[in-house]
């Protein structure tokens, strides 16, 4: 299993790469690109930095008793989640960046966690119709 | 006494439909607060396993913690940029 600062890394080279391509879809595809790619590299920045601000806010939490980490962790994901409101509010009172741009850029994480945690076995695809005697 | 026009009764749905939608945020909050709690619990009882308990919370939280932010967006969407009005 990887340690925990390899697989940050990963993260933010697959959100990278991931966001990129989007960017570039969108430079191809839609008429005013500039406001969709400034959105995405907004959305983008600030969910990388919510991801390592939730690892700080872990690493420090298994080391308290439980019940002081269950509300540390609490109090600091409400601290994310005004973050993120005040991105996304920004991002659609100012004109020229695109909200959905923005939205794109905060959840392209999730897409990107999913792609290499879950997704990533291909014996799993390919044994996804056989039964389990079969395999 | 006036009659509700159209856009009062929007507006007055979309601000109920955003409350209700902000109610998804507290979900992840709790369940980011167990996870902790029992990572923190895990810790304790075998503290060599540390990297992988953090590892596997991290990934887990932030999965999670994008519900969330659905929800949150949905709930400002339709306070500061209300699709709905342009239908009237």
């Amino acid at each position: 299993m990887d340690s925990v600062k390899q697989t940050q890394l990963r993260m933010l080279k697959s959100g990278l790469l991931l966001n990129g391509f989007i960017c570039i879809i969108a430079l191809v595809f839609l008429k005013n690109p500039i406001n969709f790619v400034v959105g995405i590299v907004f959305g983008m920045a600030i969910s990388l930095l919510n991801f390592r601000l939730l690892y700080l806010t872990l690493n420090r939490a298994v080391q308290m008793p439980p019940p002081k980490a269950q509300a540390y962790a609490t109090s600091r994901y409400l601290l994310r989640y005004v973050i993120t409101g005040i991105v996304v509010y920004v991002s659609i009172q100012a004109d020229y960046i695109n909200v959905l741009g923005t939205i794109a850029g905060l959840t392209s994480l999730k897409l990107v966690i999913l792609k290499t945690e879950l997704f990533n076995s291909k014996e799993y695809f390919k044994n996804i119709l056989k039964r389990k005697e079969e395999r | 006494m006036e009659p509700i026009t159209g856009r009062a009764l929007v507006l007055a749905a979309s601000a109920i439909g955003a409350g209700l939608a902000m109610i998804a945020g507290i979900g992840p909050g709790i369940g980011q607060g167990y996870a902790a709690g029992k990572g923190a619990e895990g810790v304790g009882r075998q503290p060599e396993a540390q990297g992988d308990i953090v590892r596997t919370m991290l990934l887990g939280a932030a999965v999670a913690e994008t519900t969330g932010i659905y929800g949150l967006i949905v709930a400002l969407i339709l306070l500061f940029a209300n699709p709905l009005i342009r239908l009237l």
